[in-house]
């Protein structure tokens, strides 16, 4: 995500989107900006990983926009959006992949207990959006996705800021101006997630 | 964690962690006194918070080692086979370059085919072509020479290891010509045509599979993954699956309908399709359905997209393309301007019948494409035409170029005219060569070209007056009343028996109903017309600014005429640039060029652009000719239009005033310019609701005119029209229907049936039979209208629109709602593509929609269609007119208390009645429905929650709805058809 085209994607919302033509302009800087937050995601693998990231967000694209084009009321509107489609489809991926190592439902009880905490402390030691060719950071990436849930559920707003800057990559400045909040109400709900999150990880019995 | 109060829990912390670290147990003492478990929380969070591990760069991905499950597999040995390079990644797998070892030495490319799919399927398929693929033996064709499973189970093909890059990016980074071009695509033809005698059907041709490299100066293609696409997938639900758990495979660009569809019949004709979008991209730089609007389109809409939408042909492609069209340009080594030229006409007609929706209507071989191709590139007639015309009217046209309209001929003259010029400027102009040593006689012969030069003006003037007669809606109805009785007559000579003739005819006439006959004539004017003009122009006038500056504006005024305002624009602004310069600013010649390109601009909705020209202008020639000079007349109606369209009626009623008083006094009540005065003083009248003053303003306009010009002239039947509608808007319909009878009538016998007028005149009469519930009259006066407007003025003409919309009320009027569904639901389609999804019309039309589907009591249906654009409608319909938003809100809540969601329903159908009573009187239908809507909404919320007052208040809203009914008649008066 690039500062530079930031304030013309907040304009553009801020006009509101009564032309068609409006949303026409709108989509590719979006599209730009989330195929970067996209390659950000995924940089430092290396070439063959599963999920290129273009792929990602053509996906991410279809599933953002579908068969209707949806306007955006504002900024944190169309954020919200993408990052349930981005999470989406990180999701999709990472069960797959999950999945494919764990092969069917063999293995005994040991065995998935094993995995359990393998998972957890792979889930524990992501420092961000996880590798989707291991299926151990899959496996983590789901606990966590779960765990966010849960806050979700008792903090509605703390989860979305967690989903902001991870799914969407969006740094703490950019997070408050989609949130419209200031930015050392997002730096402290952020620490309280982080924190949140870890906890609940930890403290899980599986 | 098991916290009971999460909002305590984040308070303290987040009191904590903006403090500084050796504050923290002081604060974490005071907050947490007598709770030891809220005090365990928050440290365990605070400790996980400086954690610099977990979630430490969120948007960074994960650890390096965890790469463990590479993809790349360099070095690998696959039976004989060594994998040397990762060559790239494809939709089906990846691409390795491979060292074969045995038999022969020898680099290959090896595609791993992706994991998922199922390998044991893949070879079967594989199998069952191996051996025609075995047999494919072409230049142009990369030959597949095994195939076989990894160690791991995926399935692996080889084939002819191919240097080149993919078809466009070739052709691009090469700049070649659009012969060049063509040159390079008959090749791939070749290829493909080859492979079919084979039996191989490629399936997936796309540029990634047409590779094109230099050999010896010259480009040489090779077609790569034949047999591929069918071993992986036989269908497109297959390739949809696929697309599910992969990413994004499969190329919809390019597919055919019967692809998309799904069909498992797939012949050769799906990769003659394939080729048509090739040389569609080769053309024009982007495929027939942009990738962008196949992304944004969902897997639904794409496929629906794919198999039932026409798309641009590929010279509308080029001049829609504003932005990029420079550049695509020049990446074919020519002007902008020259390459639409070039790619109008013929080249448009081979793309589009290769991509016709229909396989029986493609050429039937890749052979059959290349022999067009090659037909054009000779200067021979092509097969093709344009998609939907009929064989007959080709060959009728090619023997009668320029015989097929009154129009046309005219239009003729400018040809001959232009080529009159370029021969008459070379002569002076050859003179002048020749006498160059020759001082006195090079003065002579400069004077001389100058004075051919100032004659070729003025008779470029009479020839453009001539030619902005072209009305091709005429031509087209002319066009079919001409290639009919040619018909007859061709089997009549052939001694075919009456009944047999009258049996094809009939059959012909089935046929042609499908023409467009309006855009066929028009393209004929354009391509055999036009288009040479233009290139004459280009040619021959680089040197005489003034006559290439008054041929463009002609021309430009004739592109305008036959509705093709992309071709007039760039004409326009060349004319006008080379007026101002050559000429100065207050010659008549710039002051209409100046107003052209207003007029140009306003009618593109360009408003604020067009202002200052149209202000210009006028200051220009109040100055320059004179407050009453006719020019300045016009110029102040401009303005007034002007004015009009931004929505400031009242300085809109003046300007049309001050010009129609001139008129009067200077040109006399007869004259054409102040009868049409007379008009838009009316019309301005009528929309600020001064009906009286209107209807007698028009009464009298009528009687002028049909004493100065006849009551048949169509300037007498338009008066007629108009008053009309007046009548109408002050709500006496029986008037309106009198008035409207008389002036149908005349339009029919003297214009002709599919003449614009004709179609206004019968389509208001059938609207305003619906509007009084005369139905059965009605019905199929509207119903041949609709398809007479489709026909003569297009599918996507705004008065198609409203005849449609009109076919629609008149079905909704009678609760034939499944009748009234498809001709609504196409019809929204077509404004959604012609003017946006949030054009106020647009969203009009879904209410219209939503409206049938609540009658048939899809009220699901009717709430998704509805739900996510209420944001938009709200601003959208709000400025235009609230009534709409009014009962968008009614159909959207008709849904909900159809769905039982009795409180939303309550509080959007309150808004809504809100909403058009603001505007319309209580007796009006709009405002009577919105309240028997509240009735019926608490009528069944009263059942379905008996004792809440709902039964009052559903007996009071009845009696609203019914009390406005019976003070006065049923029919309103806002709401039927408007003005076309």
């Amino acid at each position: 995500m690039s500062e530079s085209e930031s304030p013309t994607i907040t304009i553009l919302l801020q006009e509101g989107l009564d032309d068609a033509g409006r949303l026409e302009r709108l989509l590719p800087l979006v599209y730009q900006e989330l195929r970067l937050a996209a390659q950000q995601a995924l940089k430092g693998e290396r070439d063959g990983h599963t999920l290129q990231a273009t792929a990602l967000v053509h996906e991410a694209y279809l599933k953002l926009v579908g068969p209707r084009q949806i306007p955006w009321q504002n900024r944190a509107h169309f954020y919200a959006a993408a990052v349930q489609a981005m999470r989406r489809i990180i999701v999709d991926h990472a069960r797959a992949r999950a999945a494919e190592i764990r092969g069917g439902d063999g293995g005994s009880q040991a065995d998935a207990r094993v995995r359990a905490e393998a998972a957890r402390s792979a889930a524990l030691g992501l420092g961000g959006l996880p590798d989707l060719n291991s299926a151990a950071e899959s496996a983590g990436f789901l606990i966590l996705d779960q765990a966010l849930s849960r806050l979700e559920e008792v903090d509605a707003n703390a989860a979305e800021i967690v989903r902001l800057r991870y799914f969407a990559g969006l740094t703490i400045e950019e997070t408050a101006e989609a949130v419209g909040v200031s930015t050392p109400t997002v730096k402290r709900a952020w620490a309280f997630a982080r924190g949140w999150l870890k906890v609940a990880i930890e403290s899980e019995r599986y | 964690m098991s916290e009971t109060n999460h909002g305590v829990l984040r308070r303290v912390f987040e009191i904590a962690i903006d403090a500084p670290p050796d504050q923290r147990r002081g604060i974490l003492d005071r907050e947490c006194a007598g709770r030891p478990e809220l005090r365990r929380s928050v440290e365990a969070m605070l400790q996980a918070a400086d954690d610099d591990c977990f979630l430490a760069r969120p948007t960074a991905s994960g650890k390096v080692e965890g790469a463990g499950a590479v993809v790349d597999r360099s070095g690998t040995v696959i039976g004989p086979y060594t994998l040397v390079r990762l060559l790239g990644e494809g939709g089906f797998g990846s691409v390795y370059l491979a060292q074969q070892t045995e038999p022969i030495a020898r680099k290959v490319a090896l595609k791993i085919l992706k994991p998922g799919m199922d390998s044991r399927e893949v070879l079967a398929r594989f199998d069952q072509e191996r051996q025609a693929l075995a047999m494919m033996d072409h230049p142009n064709i990369a030959r597949v020479l095994d195939a076989g499973t990894t160690g791991q189970g995926q399935p692996y093909v080889v084939m002819d290891m191919v240097e080149g890059m993919p078809l466009t990016q070739f052709c691009d980074s090469q700049n070649l010509t659009v012969a060049g071009r063509l040159d390079v695509f008959v090749q791939v033809c070749s290829a493909v045509q080859h492979a079919h005698t084979k039996g191989i059907i490629h399936r997936d041709l796309k540029p990634s599979n047409v590779l094109v490299s230099m050999q010896d100066g010259k480009p040489i293609v090779r077609v790569i993954d034949f047999g591929i696409a069918k071993a992986v997938a036989s269908s497109v639900a297959e390739i949809a699956a696929l697309t599910a758990h992969h990413a994004l495979i499969g190329t919809p660009e390019y597919m055919s309908p019967e692809q998309a569809r799904g069909s498992s019949d797939l012949d050769t004709r799906t990769d003659v399709y394939s080729l048509g979008v090739l040389l569609y991209e080769l053309l024009t730089g982007s495929t027939p359905f942009t990738s962008k609007e196949l992304r944004l389109a969902g897997l639904d809409e794409m496929q629906r997209l794919i198999r039932d939408v026409d798309p641009p042909n590929p010279s509308s492609r080029l001049a829609r393309a504003t932005e990029q069209l420079p550049t695509v340009a020049s990446h074919r080594r020519t002007e902008p301007q020259r390459l639409q030229a070039t790619v109008r006409g013929e080249l448009d007609w081979i793309v589009m019948k290769a991509l016709e929706k229909d396989r029986q209507r493609r050429y039937d071989s890749p052979s059959g494409l290349a022999a067009d191709i090659a037909r054009y590139l000779s200067g021979e007639p092509v097969t093709a035409a344009p998609p939907g015309t009929a064989y007959r009217v080709r060959k009728f046209v090619r023997r009668n170029r320029v015989l097929v309209a009154a129009g046309v001929i005219a239009a003729g003259g400018l040809l001959l005219g232009a080529a009159g010029f370029a021969w008459q400027a070379s002569v002076a102009r050859g003179e002048r060569d020749a006498a160059k040593l020759d001082r006195d006689r090079a003065v002579r012969a400069e004077e001389e070209s100058k004075k051919r030069a100032d004659e070729l003006e003025k008779v470029s003037a009479f020839q453009s007056q001539m030619i902005v007669q072209i009305d091709p809606s005429r031509a087209g109805v002319m066009l079919s009343d001409d290639v009919l009785a040619r018909l007859d007559k061709t089997l009549e000579k052939a001694g075919v028996a009456k009944p047999e003739r009258d049996a094809q005819v009939e059959t012909f006439v089935k046929l042609w109903s499908n023409v467009n006959a309006t855009d066929a004539a028009r393209s004929l004017i354009d391509s055999t017309i036009l288009s040479p003009a233009v290139k004459a122009i280009d040619e021959q006038f680089k040197d005489q600014p003034a006559i290439d500056a008054a041929l463009c504006h002609a021309l430009a005024d004739v592109y305008d005429t036959i509705g093709m305002r992309d071709a007039a624009m760039p004409l326009a602004v060349r004319a006008l640039e080379i007026r101002r310069r050559v000429l100065g600013d207050d010659a008549p010649a710039t002051l209409d060029s100046i107003n052209n390109m207003g007029y140009l601009l306003q009618v593109q909705g360009k408003l604020k652009e067009a202002d200052p020209l149209i202000r210009e202008v006028l200051e220009r020639k109040r100055r320059v000719l004179g407050e009453d000079h006719l020019e300045t007349i016009v110029s102040i109606s401009n303005m007034g239009t002007q004015m009009w369209y931004l929505g400031d009626l009242e300085q809109c009623e003046k300007y049309y005033r001050e010009a129609l008083d001139k008129a009067r006094r200077t040109l006399g009540e007869g004259h054409d310019i102040t009868l049409r005065s007379v008009q838009t003083v009316a019309m301005v009248l009528r929309e600020r609701r001064q009906l009286a003053q209107a209807e007698e303003l028009l009464r009298d306009a009528m009687e002028r005119s049909g004493k100065a010009l006849g009551p048949d002239h169509q300037i007498t039947i338009k008066a007629a029209l108009h008053l009309a509608s007046t009548v109408r808007d002050a709500g006496r319909l029986a008037d309106a229907e009198v008035l409207l009878r008389d002036a149908a009538e005349r339009a029919t016998r003297t214009l002709g049936t599919s003449h614009p007028i004709t179609i206004e005149a019968r389509g208001n009469l059938g609207a305003n039979l619906s509007d009084q519930g005369k139905y059965v009259e009605a019905e199929p006066i509207l119903r041949e209208m609709y398809a007479t407007s489709k026909h003569a003025l297009g599918e996507d003409d705004l008065n198609t629109f409203l005849l449609g919309i009109d076919v629609a009320e008149l079905l909704i009027a009678q609760s034939r709602f499944a009748e009234a569904e498809p001709i609504a639901r196409d019809i929204l389609e077509r404004r959604q593509r012609a003017i946006g999804p949030s054009h106020p019309v647009t969203l009009i039309t879904q209410t219209k929609v939503a409206q049938i589907l609540n009658g048939l009591g899809r009220f699901a249906d009717a709430q998704t269609l509805l739900v996510t654009d209420e944001p938009v409608a709200r601003t959208s319909l709000v400025e235009n007119n609230a009534v709409h938003l009014g009962l968008f809100l009614m159909e959207l809540g008709r849904a909900r208390a159809g769905l039982s969601q009795f409180p939303p329903a309550e509080k959007v159908l309150l808004e809504a009645h809100a909403a058009i009573a603001a505007v319309r009187k209580s007796e009006h239908r709009d405002t009577r429905r919105a309240s028997r809507t509240l009735a019926d909404l608490y009528a069944a919320w009263n059942a379905a929650a008996p004792g809440h007052e709902y039964e009052t208040k559903a007996a009071q809203w009845a009696k609203r709805a019914d009390e406005a009914g019976s003070t006065s008649p049923a029919k309103d008066s806002e709401n039927g058809t408007s003005d076309k």
